[in-house]
């Protein structure tokens, strides 16, 4: 890696080479049953333990320190100078699922907080009543019918799916477009704020992982896949199928999503 | 002529008699009304009334509106069969308690959360389903749906969907991996244990 290179690639590249590893190494055929959605399952935990560790033992620390130095303001502009760069992402993805309104409501929400809200500090366009609409690669797919593949856990990033990895590089290299020939003494230092900031908005939702799962890779598996079938159907799904003792083990999530069948996105959160 | 279409007439109007004596009283939605009520008089108790108190106020709500016995056999999938009845009987029980313990320990605090129902679907097998949403302080929504069945001739809870995700679905999948790995017992104990760290949860 070259010095000027975006520490923001850094994820995406990741995210890539291990995909790349996985596709090389034929793991995803290995102890598969048809229709098992974490074929790479013995990986994963590994790879989870792994990012658990890492977590417990630093981030949660660096973390704790973040969020008691700086007072909620200023910790509520860097979270929102870091979503800001999300704008385009979410305006492309839009445009993808071919809704037209939410993209142009999310690049004017770009141009406004960019502008007024002074490089992405301030959000005058939620206040503005402008919309937001997170939308990524991942959704697009799926609003384009195709499947999850395969449960992964991403070393350092955390849990992810075939279908959403193309869409962790392509957020993370839209990102990086904003930094593009900067030098590594400031991409490295922001790259290191964002992770701490994105840690530091998890921090209640780890915290009721940990208070209610008792397999937490599990929990997180679980809720990360059907979480991001909510996402899909902009916050409304069809509801799931029912359940009882004898259910097929495969049959207890939300179906597999489709195009819904009209474009208009509703608020999401 | 007469008694010939009068027999089934009366059949007719004996089975609806007796339909109408099973029909649930309440409505799906306003057993998920009662239920959201009682969380936020919980909520508005706060710290103040601690949690044995939320937790006692709570119980006779909850095991009146949620059917955790038909909630527990599913959750347990497949393994609900190989246990002895003082299994069952037993993981029902703590199953019931960790549920309440959760509510308990989770809505002790109140900062305007307000909850609105927005309607029911019908579902397979004469289920419902009943949409809602909590609208928190700071303005942002969670979507908490209810899947509701009838048994013993009232609508009772038997799933709750957050932001899409299915409570039942994920400790079905969780409690399978505890017990193909570790065994019934000690999943058990995980149970119990959890009940014991929600009744010391710090402020969150």
């Amino acid at each position: 890696m070259t010095p000027r290179r975006n520490a923001l690639d850094c994820r995406a590249a990741l995210a890539l080479a291990f995909c790349a590893a996985i596709s090389f190494s034929g793991c995803a055929r290995l102890g598969s049953k048809k229709g098992d959605r974490d074929p790479l399952i013995a990986v994963n935990r590994g790879f989870f333990w792994i990012n658990d560790s890492l977590d417990r033992y630093i981030m949660k620390h660096v973390t704790w320190v973040y969020t008691h130095a700086l007072p909620l303001r200023a910790r509520k502009c860097v979270s929102n100078f870091f979503s800001n760069l999300s704008e385009p992402d979410h305006a492309l993805n839009d445009l993808l699922q071919g809704k037209a309104k939410a993209s142009a409501s999310d690049v004017g929400r770009f141009a406004t907080n960019t502008t007024v809200g002074i490089a992405g500090l301030f959000d005058p366009a939620t206040k503005w009543k402008m919309v937001k609409h997170e939308e990524d690669l991942g959704q697009t797919l799926g609003w384009w019918g195709s499947g999850e593949g395969p449960y992964i856990m991403i070393p350092l990033f955390g849990p992810s799916t075939a279908r959403d990895v193309p869409g962790v590089i392509l957020s993370s290299l839209m990102k990086g477009v904003f930094f593009a020939g900067a030098s590594a003494t400031l991409t490295m230092p922001i790259n290191a704020v964002s992770t701490v900031d994105e840690r530091a908005n998890q921090d209640e939702n780890l915290k009721a992982v940990n208070q209610n799962a008792v397999d937490r890779y599990i929990f997180i598996r679980e809720g990360y896949r059907q979480h991001r079938i909510f996402l899909i159907y902009d916050g409304d799904p069809p509801p799931p199928p029912s359940l009882d003792e004898d259910s097929d083990e495969e049959n207890t999530n939300a179906p597999a999503p489709k195009p819904p069948a009209e474009t208009t996105n509703p608020t999401i959160k | 002529m007469i008694r010939k279409y009068l027999t089934p007439i009366l059949v007719f109007l004996f089975a609806a008699t007796l339909c109408a004596e099973d029909a649930p009283k309440e409505s799906p939605s306003a057993v998920v009304a009662r239920v959201q009520a009682a969380l936020i008089e919980a909520m508005k108790s706060g710290d103040k009334a601690g949690f044995q108190e939320r937790f006692d106020k709570l119980a006779p709500v909850m095991k009146s509106t949620h059917a955790f016995g038909s909630i527990a056999r599913v959750a347990l999938g497949k393994n609900w069969k190989q246990l002895t009845a003082a299994q069952q009987t037993a993981f029902t029980d703590s199953f019931t308690t960790l549920g309440i313990a959760t509510y308990a320990a989770n809505f002790k605090e109140h900062h305007g959360e307000e909850f609105k129902i927005q309607g029911e679907k019908p579902m397979e097998r004469g289920q419902v389903y009943v949409r809602s949403t909590l609208t928190k302080g700071d303005g942002g929504e969670v979507k908490f749906d209810y899947v509701m069945d009838a048994k013993e001739g009232k609508w009772m809870i038997i799933n709750i969907i957050a932001d899409g995700v299915s409570d039942l679905a994920l400790k079905r999948a969780e409690y399978e991996s505890v017990i193909s790995k570790e065994g019934f017992d000690a999943l058990h104990k995980s149970l119990l244990q959890k009940i014991e760290d929600l009744k010391g949860a710090p402020a969150k």
